[in-house]
C-alpha cells in the first residue's frame, strides 16, 4: 500500500474527520451529530491510517498509548460531570454553563466530549491492543 | 461537631490520593503522612462522635450522598478510626523489615494508600443513610481487602486468597443486594432511618423470610462464617498489620454491622435464627477445633477468629434483646483483643523471621515485655477471670442461659474450653521453652517502641476491661446497644451464670495447665492428624464449581467464528422474543410513497438476496457492499448526512478488510475459494438463520409501521428547546434528558475496552 496518492488521501481523510469530529462536539447543540458520530468518525479516520500506512508506521505517527491516554480521560471527565453537581447538592449530572462568555458552550459540550474520548479512545486502544496477543 | 465528621470520613481518600502521588524518592517519609492521615481521622471522629448518643438514625446534612448516624454507628467508627491508627503506627517499623524478608520491591507508599482507601469506604459504609450506599462501600472494602491480601502478589498463595475472598465476599455481597432491592421493594424506601421508622408496616410481608435468608448470605459470606469460611485462612497472606486490622473490626467486622444493623427490621424472621444458630455452633466449634491443629501463627489466628465470630453471631441469631447486648458486647471487646493478638504475631515474626510454632519458643526470656502483654491478650481471648475476655464470654453464656438452650450452652462452653486451649498453645509455644536459634534478627533483637506500644495499648484495653467491665458502657456500648435493641438500653455486665462458668474455667486452666507443661503446646500427632487440615465447609466446592463454569465459558471462546455467530444469533432471537411479550404496538401509520427511497431499498434488498446464492466470497462481498452503499444514500435521503457519511466510511472499511482477510486467507487455503454453505439437511443452521432472519424482519417492519402511542419524544420535540436551549434534539436526548443512559453505556463500553485489553495483554517490548 505504498502508494503516494493513497498516503495523500489517508492522511486528508484524517484531518478532515478531525475537523469534522471537533465541530460536531462543538456545535452539538445546533447541528446534528453528537460526540457518538465524531468519534466514529474519527475512529475510521485513524484505522485507515492504520490499513494504508501499517501497523509500524501509523503507531510511529499516533503513539497508541494516545488512545489509552484518551479513555482514561474520557473516564475521568465523565465522573467529574456526574459527581461535580453532587457537590453543590444538585441532582446528579444536572447542566451547567461554562463561565467562558459563550452561550452555546455547557456542560453538554463536555459531556459529548467524555463520549468522544471515551467511545473513540477504547476502540482504538482495543484495536491497537488485539494486534499481537500475547501466544 | 459535624464539620469534625465529615474531616472524619473524607480525610482517609485525601490521604490516600496524597500518598498515592507521593514521590518514590521520598517513600521513606509515606508512613508519617498516614500516621498523620489515622491520626487526625481518629481525633475527628472521636469529636465529632462526642455528641451523637441518640437512639434514633439521625440524618446528617452533608452536601453529597446520603449519610445516617447512632450509636451503633458510632462505636464502629471508633473502633475502625483508632485500631486503623495503632496498626499503621506498628506497620511504620514493621513494614521495611516484611518488605525485604518478602524480597517485594513494592512502594511502601502504596500499602498505607489502600490502607486508608479502606478505611474510608469501612467508615463511609457504617456511615451509610441508604441501603444502595451501604452497599456500594461494602464492596469497596471487598476490593481493598481484595488488593491488600495480594499485596505480595509475587507469591502464588496470596493470589489464591485474594482471589477467593473476592470470589467469596462478592458473591456474598449480591446475595445481599437481591435482599436490599426486595428490602426497598416491600418496604417503598431503600433510607435506612425510613426503614426503621416503618418496620412494623412492612415487618408481615410473605417475602421477609426469603430477604432475610439473602442478607445473611452477605453477612456469612463477610464475616467468614460457616459455610463461606473457606477464605478467611486463605487471606492471611497480607501483611500482618493489615490482617490485624482487617480481621477484627473491619473487614469481617462488616458482617457483624450488618447484623446489628438489621437486627431490629428482621430478627422476627423464621429464617433469622434457623440460619444463624446453626452456623455459629457449627463454625464456632469446628473452627476452634481447627486452631487447635494449625502450625503458623496467624492461621491459627484466623481460625479463632471464625470460632469467636461464629459466637458472635450465634448470640444474634438468637433474637433476644440479651442476645443482642451479648454479641455486641462480644464483638467490641473481641476486636481489640484480635487486634492486639494478630499485632504480637507480627513482632514475633519481626524478631524471628518465623510463622511456624515448631521454630519457635523461649522468646519470654529476652523479650519480656511482650511475652507479659501477650499473655494478658491470649488469657483475655481465652476468658480467665479479671482478663478482657471472661466478661463478654459470660454476656454469651448468659444469652444462651437465659434462652434455657442446653445445646448451644454445652456448644458455647466447648467453644471457651477450645478458646483457652489453643491460646495455651498460642503462648506456650511462643515464648516458654527454650530459645530457638535462627532468624535474622535473632532473639537479641529489639523491639522499636512504636511496634510495642500498640499492642500495649490494646493489651491495656483488655486488662482494664477485664477490672472494670463497664467503662466504655456510657460512652460506647450503650448507645450502640440502644440502636440495635431500638430501645434505650442500660446495660451492665454482670455474674448471670458465673458459677458454672468458674467452675469449668478452673478445671480447664488446671487441665491446660499440665498439659502445656508436658507438651510445652505440641498437639499430640494421634488423634488430631486425623483431621483435615483445612475445612471450607463447601466453599472449595463452590469455587471448583466457579472454575468449571470458567472454563466453559472459556471454551465459548475457541476462535470457532461460527460458534460466537450461533450464540451472537441465538441471543438476539431471545432478547427479540423476550421484548415482543412486553411490547404494545401503537397505531399504525402511512407515509407517502417516496419513489427514490423505494428504489434504493430495493437495490438494498436485491443485494442482500443475492449473498444467499452468490458462490463465491468475493462476489457476495460485493453484494453486501452495494448492499450498505445503498443504505447509505437512503440515510442521505432522510437527510441525515452524518450517518451517511459514517456508512461510507464503514462500508469502506468492512469490505476493505474483508478483502485483505479473503487475500490472506487464499494465501493459505488456496483451494477455498468457494463459500461453505450448509447442507440441506444442517436443519440447526437452517432454523436459527431463519428463525433469527424472519425476526429481525418482523422486528423492523413493526417499528417502521407503528407509532408509539404515548411518546416523550413529543414531548422533547415541543418542549426541548426551551428546556435546554439546545436545537439539536438528538444531542438533547443524548446529553442531557436522558444523560444517564448515555453515562452509563460509555462506561459500559470502556469497561468491554479494558476487558479487551485484559485478555490480549500487550507485549512488554512495544
Amino acid at each position: 500500500m505504498n502508494n503516494l496518492l493513497v498516503r495523500f488521501v489517508a492522511c486528508l481523510v484524517l484531518a478532515i474527520t478531525w475537523i469534522i469530529a471537533w465541530q460536531e462536539i462543538l456545535y452539538a447543540g445546533t447541528l446534528p451529530g453528537e460526540g457518538f458520530t465524531a468519534s466514529v468518525l474519527m475512529l475510521l479516520g485513524v484505522i485507515l491510517q492504520y490499513v494504508v500506512l501499517g501497523y509500524e508506521e501509523a503507531s510511529r505517527r499516533i503513539p497508541p498509548r494516545v488512545f489509552r491516554l484518551g479513555l482514561i480521560a474520557g473516564i475521568a471527565l465523565l465522573l467529574a460531570l456526574l459527581s461535580l453537581p453532587m457537590l453543590f447538592g444538585k441532582p446528579l449530572l444536572t447542566a451547567f454553563k461554562l463561565p467562558l462568555g459563550f452561550d452555546t458552550l455547557s456542560s453538554t459540550t463536555l459531556f459529548d466530549m467524555a463520549i468522544f474520548l471515551v467511545v473513540c479512545g477504547g476502540m482504538l486502544a482495543a484495536f491497537t491492543n488485539l494486534r499481537e496477543p500475547r501466544s | 461537631m459535624e464539620g469534625f465528621l465529615l474531616t472524619g470520613l473524607v480525610l482517609p481518600w485525601v490521604t490516600a490520593l496524597l500518598l498515592v502521588f507521593w514521590p518514590r524518592s521520598l517513600d521513606r517519609f509515606s508512613p508519617f503522612i498516614a500516621i498523620l492521615g489515622a491520626g487526625v481521622t481518629a481525633l475527628s471522629v472521636s469529636v465529632g462522635l462526642s455528641q451523637f448518643h441518640a437512639t434514633p438514625l439521625i440524618p446528617l446534612a452533608f452536601p453529597a450522598g446520603s449519610w445516617a448516624l447512632d450509636g451503633l454507628t458510632g462505636m464502629f467508627m471508633l473502633l475502625t478510626a483508632w485500631v486503623h491508627l495503632l496498626v499503621t503506627l506498628f506497620s511504620w517499623r514493621y513494614l521495611p523489615h516484611a518488605q525485604a524478608e518478602e524480597g517485594s520491591e513494592r512502594r511502601d507508599a502504596s500499602l498505607y494508600a489502600l490502607v486508608q482507601v479502606f478505611a474510608g469506604s469501612m467508615l463511609a459504609m457504617v456511615a451509610s443513610g441508604n441501603l444502595i450506599q451501604l452497599y456500594l462501600f461494602w464492596e469497596m472494602t471487598s476490593i481493598t481487602s481484595f488488593l491488600l491480601i495480594g499485596y505480595w502478589h509475587a507469591q502464588p498463595e496470596a493470589r489464591e486468597g485474594a482471589v477467593r475472598s473476592l470470589v467469596m465476599t462478592t458473591a456474598g455481597a449480591v446475595a445481599m443486594l437481591v435482599g436490599f432491592l426486595g428490602l426497598g421493594a416491600i418496604a417503598g424506601t431503600l433510607s435506612l432511618p425510613e426503614l426503621l421508622a416503618s418496620r412494623h408496616s412492612w415487618q408481615a410481608s410473605a417475602a421477609l423470610p426469603v430477604l432475610t435468608a439473602l442478607i445473611l448470605i452477605g453477612a456469612l459470606a463477610k464475616s467468614a462464617q460457616v459455610p463461606f469460611s473457606g477464605w478467611l485462612p486463605g487471606a492471611m497472606t497480607a501483611p500482618t498489620p493489615v490482617s490485624a486490622f482487617l480481621h477484627s473490626a473491619t473487614l469481617i467486622a462488616a458482617g457483624v454491622y450488618l447484623l446489628a444493623r438489621f437486627f431490629p427490621m428482621l430478627h422476627m424472621a423464621p429464617t433469622w435464627s434457623a440460619i444463624l444458630v446453626p452456623a455459629g455452633v457449627i463454625g464456632g466449634v469446628l473452627a476452634g477445633i481447627m486452631a487447635l491443629r494449625q502450625k503458623e501463627i496467624k492461621a491459627l489466628l484466623a481460625y479463632s477468629t471464625i470460632s469467636q465470630y461464629a459466637f458472635i453471631f450465634l448470640a444474634f441469631g438468637l433474637g433476644t434483646v440479651v442476645g443482642a447486648q451479648a454479641a455486641v458486647y462480644a464483638f467490641f471487646v473481641h476486636a481489640f483483643i484480635k487486634a492486639g493478638l494478630f499485632l504480637v504475631a507480627g513482632a514475633v515474626t519481626f524478631l524471628t523471621d518465623e510463622k511456624r510454632f515448631e521454630a519457635l519458643g523461649g522468646l519470654a526470656s529476652s523479650h519480656r515485655v511482650l511475652a507479659i502483654l501477650a499473655t494478658i491478650l491470649a488469657f483475655s481471648l481465652g476468658g480467665l477471670p479479671i482478663f478482657g475476655g471472661f466478661y463478654y464470654k459470660e454476656e454469651l453464656l448468659h444469652a444462651a442461659y437465659e434462652q434455657q438452650a442446653w445445646l448451644l450452652l454445652a456448644s458455647l462452653l466447648g467453644g471457651g474450653m477450645l478458646t483457652f486451649l489453643y491460646m495455651l498453645r498460642f503462648l506456650t509455644a511462643i515464648f516458654w521453652g527454650r530459645a530457638q536459634r535462627g532468624g535474622r534478627l535473632g532473639t537479641e533483637a529489639k523491639l522499636p517502641f512504636s511496634m510495642l506500644a500498640p499492642v500495649g495499648v490494646l493489651a491495656g484495653g483488655a486488662m482494664v476491661t477485664g477490672i472494670f467491665p463497664n467503662w466504655m458502657n456510657v460512652w460506647v456500648l450503650n448507645p450502640a446497644m440502644a440502636s440495635v435493641i431500638q430501645a434505650p438500653a442500660d446495660f451492665a455486665v454482670g455474674l448471670e451464670v458465673g458459677g458454672v462458668f468458674l467452675l469449668s474455667l478452673g478445671v480447664l486452666a488446671l487441665g491446660g495447665g499440665i498439659w502445656a507443661l508436658g507438651t510445652r503446646g505440641r498437639i499430640p500427632r494421634g488423634w488430631m492428624a486425623r483431621l483435615p487440615k483445612r475445612f471450607n465447609f463447601g466453599g472449595a466446592a463452590g469455587l471448583r464449581l466457579y472454575d468449571a463454569l470458567s472454563e466453559r465459558f472459556l471454551d465459548l471462546h475457541g476462535g470457532n467464528l461460527r460458534n460466537y455467530l450461533r450464540w451472537e444469533l441465538m441471543a438476539i432471537l431471545g432478547l427479540i422474543v423476550v421484548c415482543w411479550w412486553g411490547m404494545s404496538w401503537g397505531p399504525g401509520r402511512s407515509e407517502d410513497f417516496d419513489l427514490a427511497l423505494a428504489l434504493m431499498l430495493g437495490v438494498c434488498l436485491m443485494a442482500a438476496l443475492a449473498t444467499i446464492w452468490l458462490r463465491y466470497h468475493v462476489l457476495a462481498v460485493i453484494a453486501l457492499t452495494i448492499s450498505g452503499y445503498a443504505l447509505a444514500v437512503i440515510f442521505a435521503l432522510m437527510e441525515a448526512p452524518d450517518v451517511a457519511l459514517a456508512q461510507v466510511l464503514v462500508e469502506t472499511l468492512a469490505t476493505f478488510s474483508i478483502v485483505m482477510a479473503l487475500r490472506q486467507s487464499r494465501q493459505v487455503h488456496p483451494e477455498r475459494t468457494k463459500i461453505l454453505t450448509a447442507g440441506r439437511d444442517d436443519w440447526g443452521r437452517w432454523a436459527i438463520s431463519l428463525s433469527v432472519g424472519g425476526a429481525v424482519g418482523m422486528l423492523a417492519y413493526e417499528i417502521g409501521r407503528s407509532q408509539p402511542a404515548d411518546s416523550a419524544g413529543a414531548l422533547y420535540a415541543s418542549q426541548g428547546y426551551a428546556l435546554n436551549g439546545m436545537a439539536d434534539l438528538v444531542t438533547a436526548i443524548l446529553a442531557d434528558f436522558r444523560a444517564l443512559d448515555t453515562a452509563v453505556e460509555i462506561l459500559v463500553f470502556a469497561c468491554a475496552a479494558f476487558a479487551v485489553m485484559g485478555l490480549f495483554p500487550r507485549r512488554h517490548d512495544e
